[in-house]
């Protein structure tokens, strides 16, 4: 293995790491670093520090898993209001279920959640999206083909008490989005990748939702979206004060978008940091940015 | 893989059924089911669990046939088809066939249905094996139903009430000769199949199922192949159609030649019952499968297909992997455990 | 041969039996539309093919029959009609139930499996429910009599049934209830999202679950119609599901999935196909034109597909 062969030697970080056959590791040293790494896992005061004591979103010691068998153990994950976090880790580290236990897809044994002081342990999606505020993402080809843009909105705006709202609502999403407007009667499987994309994203704002779960972006995209997408999710954040907990497999990507990373090992948090300080880090350097 | 305790398993098994007749001399009809049953278990896991064309349709080659035999009977017995078959609403007393004549018939008869139907098999499998899935197994389920239709609509046949096999004359000991028939051929399928599991024709196969587009790129014959696993089951069910006719004694279109409800169902429900994809499973599932069938025509009559419905509910739905998959399944985790202790 | 050229000079000389043809064959076509419509849709949602669709259809039949015996015992005055009506509801509730158990039992757990497994699994509840059906209600053939006369127009040229104009009238009433749920209901808008994609329906808060549960429910409440309409219309007996299940299954075939517009004019244009061929080639060789046809539309649509270096999957 290289030993320090410099990670930032592609400072500007566009659509794909750098990674080369050398890059190439088996699965024991995939294991043996992983273990490395957790050697000093991050406390629950450790996660306060970072996030300057602001738990808008906040999980404490939670285990859970499909069926009958356990992903994660024991996890703590905090978030302030309008902060942004990537979850990165090697495939089957339970990146994508800590998202599926926050929305409520999982078997939660034990650990609570809570979102803007109140408990959402256990509510289920529809719960999840109407009362506590919370929107998922969801990764690679989630429209609904054969419904049009404004149908496949109003799919979003679906536990809308009240349909009025829910055509306004639409239209406001739409005049923010030229690109979608101008093929709003036109069936979504036309769209581009990009298009779908976008319209992923905007069908998952029309419940106005606090806090976004954000499952692989750039996944299948062509290289020039990926960019596009993540700077509309950079204005969500920014503009819109939006919470944002993202799992990316372009762990490069990823961390230079979010506030904080946090690196997910065989179900733990090995690790958490400002996610340039995570770029940074040799280990994680190996295992996850090709260096 | 065949360890000696499989080769022992299979000689006491293969002993058991050369005797068999002599042990249960009252059960000849239930025996020679059986070997046609295994017969048409094997053919289907054949296309359905090693090549993963889950097939409906097969009862096609079977009632074909089933009637080429029939007819044999009669033209080698020396009358013409059209008038056997107009005259057998009443009078069969005109239609008598000496042994020699019969034996001949019914001889030639079944060597034609299975050469014939090979070809065709090879012909119409070229065509609607080019469809995928679903289309293919909806496909050859309307092949199955038609042909009952076509065959109800063919006076030379019989049409819809049916054909009449000319009578086995006495002293043809018609049983044991069909179940010897169906153990021979038994015997020499599963020799044939256990080779050509393990040649590249089997792997193909195997592929196929697994992912054709990758097979079909990787530039393998998948076409051909196809074609000749199904015309192989074709010989092998028309050869079982001829001897199931030969049993019954009497051809109806939809309940015995072309008995897509039944058979048709029954040869996919042995094969999963037995284990799909493995040569033990169709065989094992036919024997449990004529046992249950027989215990619940006996003593569930008029209940019987609520008891068989129930049956393949649960068997699909619980027991997927049938019998060898749950043998395997535990000789897997005996293994594991095996391992865990020689660890400690 | 002789006797089918005789069959076409008829039609030609006699164009009012075509006429009939014509009519008798959309009735009668109507109703195979509705049943092959509820197929389509569980088809369509959840990848299920109902093989015992014709026995749910026969269940409701039976459900309509006894509500009639009853009633009409209970209030001999009343004319047959209204209790012809008012079974239609009741037929659907029972066999929607009816459905809803079955899917909590069976259909539930394969769900996620191959397809051909709905096949064989459906087609053991066929079984069963045959010959259930057989030892509660008996084999004897029930008909409902709707007390409707035969219309004839032409001077006995044309005649239709009374008892047919009112099923095909009731089985379109019945699609254009179902187009309007589907259309406009949060519940259809819940069914079609499901079926276009399961996983982001979820993710919109709909329980996918519930909506395969009750898709499956509605089917069930279309056989339901479907049989107090056959009821009155043909007749009932344990064993004759075979039929509206093989002919749905055909019509299916032919439409597609996903498409009501499709599936109608399959159902129409069968039904008048088999009325033709039933009478030109004779009544014996009707269901063969029937079955041979979804092979023969197979087996084009492959060629053409594959001109396209496509697959039909």
């Amino acid at each position: 293995m290289a030993e320090d062969k410099n990670i930032a030697k592609d400072k500007k970080i566009s659509g794909y790491g750098s990674g080369d056959v050398k890059t190439v590791m088996s699965v024991e040293d995939v294991a043996k670093e992983a273990a490395e790494l957790s050697r000093n896992k991050p406390t629950r005061k450790d996660l306060l520090e970072l996030t300057g004591n602001d738990e808008f979103l906040n999980i404490e010691s939670l285990t859970a898993g499909y069926g009958a068998m356990d992903i994660l153990h024991s996890i703590d994950l905090v978030v302030g209001k309008g902060q942004s976090i990537c979850l990165i880790g090697p495939n089957g580290a339970g990146k994508s279920t800590i998202l599926h236990s926050i929305y409520g897809f999982t078997n939660i044994r034990s650990g609570k959640i809570v979102a803007d002081g109140k408990d959402v342990t256990r509510l289920k999606p529809n719960q999840k999206l109407s009362s506590a505020g919370i929107a998922y993402i969801l990764q690679d080809n989630s429209v609904f083909p054969d419904m049009t843009v404004t149908e496949n909105l109003l799919m979003g705006g679906y536990l809308m008490p009240n349909p009025a709202k829910a055509k306004a609502k639409a239209d406001e999403l739409l005049s923010r989005y030229d690109r979608l407007a101008k093929r709003r009667n036109q069936p979504a499987r036309v769209l581009s990748g990009g298009e779908r994309r976008l319209l992923e994203i905007s069908r998952a704002l029309m419940m106005e939702p606090n806090v976004l779960l954000v499952d692989e972006p750039s996944i299948g995209l062509e290289p020039k979206y990926i960019d596009m997408v993540f700077e509309i999710l950079h204005e969500l954040q920014h503009d819109l004060g939006k919470t944002i907990i993202m799992v990316e497999q372009n762990a490069k990507k990823g961390l230079d978008f979010a506030d904080f990373g946090y690196v997910l090992v065989a179900g733990e948090i090995a690790m958490a940091g400002k996610g340039n300080d995570l770029l940074e880090d040799p280990h994680v350097g190996r295992l996850f940015l090709g260096g | 893989m065949r360890t000696w305790q499989t080769n022992i398993a299979t000689l006491v098994i293969l002993v058991f059924f050369l005797v068999a007749p002599f042990l249960f001399p009252n059960n000849m009809s239930q025996l020679s089911d059986l070997m046609i049953f295994i017969l048409i278990a094997l053919a289907w896991d054949m296309l359905g669990g090693q090549m993963g064309y889950n097939s409906f349709g097969n009862v096609l080659f079977f009632g074909i046939g089933m009637y080429i035999v029939a007819s044999s009977e009669v033209i080698l017995g020396g009358f013409k088809l059209a008038e056997y078959t107009s005259a057998m609403g009443g009078n069969q007393g005109s239609f008598i066939l000496t042994p020699s004549q019969y034996l001949i018939g019914f001889g030639v008869g079944i060597a034609l249905a299975s050469i014939i139907n090979f070809f065709l098999g090879l012909l119409i499998g070229s065509q609607f094996l080019q469809m995928r899935g679903h289309y293919f197994a909806i496909t050859t389920l309307a092949i199955g139903v038609a042909a009952a239709e076509v065959a109800r609509s063919i006076p030379i046949i019989g049409a819809g009430s049916g054909m009449n096999f000319p009578q086995p004359p006495d002293g043809v000991p018609l049983f044991h000769i069909l179940y010897y028939m169906g153990l021979a051929l038994v015997v020499l399928f599963f020799i044939f199949l256990s080779w050509l599991y393990k040649t590249r024709f089997g792997f193909i196969m195997n592929a196929i199922r697994d992912d054709e587009d990758k097979a079909e790129s990787m530039g393998l014959p998948t076409a051909s192949i196809k074609s000749t696993a199904w015309a192989i089951s074709a010989f092998v069910f028309a050869y079982a159609g001829a001897l199931y006719g030969s049993a019954k004694n009497f051809i109806d279109p939809s309940e015995v030649a072309f008995p897509f409800t039944t058979i048709g169902v029954w040869m996919i429900l042995m094969a999963i019952m037995g284990g799909m994809g493995t040569i033990w499973g169709p065989i094992i599932g036919a024997i449990v499968f004529q046992i249950f069938k027989e215990l619940f025509w006996t003593y569930l009559f008029g209940w019987q297909r609520v008891a068989l419905g129930l049956l393949i509910v649960i068997i699909v739905v619980f027991f997927p992997d049938g019998i060898m998959g749950a043998f395997n399944n535990w000789k897997k985790r005996r293994n594991l455990q095996n391992t865990a202790k020689a660890k400690t | 041969m002789n006797q089918i050229l005789s069959n076409l000079e008829l039609l030609k000389i006699a164009p009012l039996i075509n006429l009939e043809l014509l009519v008798n064959g959309l009735l009668v076509g109507s109703i195979f539309a509705l049943i092959a419509y509820g197929m389509a849709l569980v088809w369509g949602v959840m990848d299920i093919i109902n093989v015992a669709q014709g026995a749910f259809v026969i269940l409701g039949g039976y459900a309509a029959f006894y509500f009639i015996n009853f009633a009409s015992n209970l209030f001999p005055a009343a004319s047959p009609i209204i209790w012809v009506i008012l079974s239609i509801p009741i037929a659907a509730a029972a066999v929607a139930l009816f459905s809803y158990l079955v899917f909590a039992s069976v259909i539930s757990r394969i769900l996620n499996r191959d397809l051909f497994v709905s096949l064989l699994a459906t087609f053991g509840i066929e079984l069963v429910l045959q010959q259930l059906m057989n030892q509660v209600f008996t084999a004897e053939d029930r008909i409902i009599d709707s007390g409707l006369a035969t219309i004839s127009m032409f001077q006995y040229q044309v005649n239709i049934p009374g008892s047919r104009l009112l099923g095909a009238g009731l089985g379109i009433a019945t699609a254009i209830v179902i187009v309007l749920i589907m259309r406009y209901s949060r519940f259809g808008q819940a069914i079609r999202a499901t079926s276009q994609n399961a996983r982001a329906a979820g993710i919109m808060g709909i329980d996918t679950n519930k909506i395969y549960a009750l898709t499956f429910a509605l089917n069930g409440a279309i056989c339901g119609v479907a049989g107090s309409i056959v009821a009155f219309v043909f007749i009932i007996h344990p064993f004759q599901g075979v039929i509206y299940t093989l002919r749905s299954f055909a019509i299916v075939i032919l439409a597609g999935l996903g498409n009501i517009a499709a599936v109608i004019l399959a159902g129409l244009g069968l039904a008048i196909y088999e009325n033709f061929a039933g009478f030109i080639f004779g009544p014996q060789l009707q269901n063969a034109f029937v079955f041979l046809i979804v092979p023969v539309v197979l087996l084009i649509r492959m060629y053409i597909m594959r001109r396209q270096r496509k697959y039909l999957e």
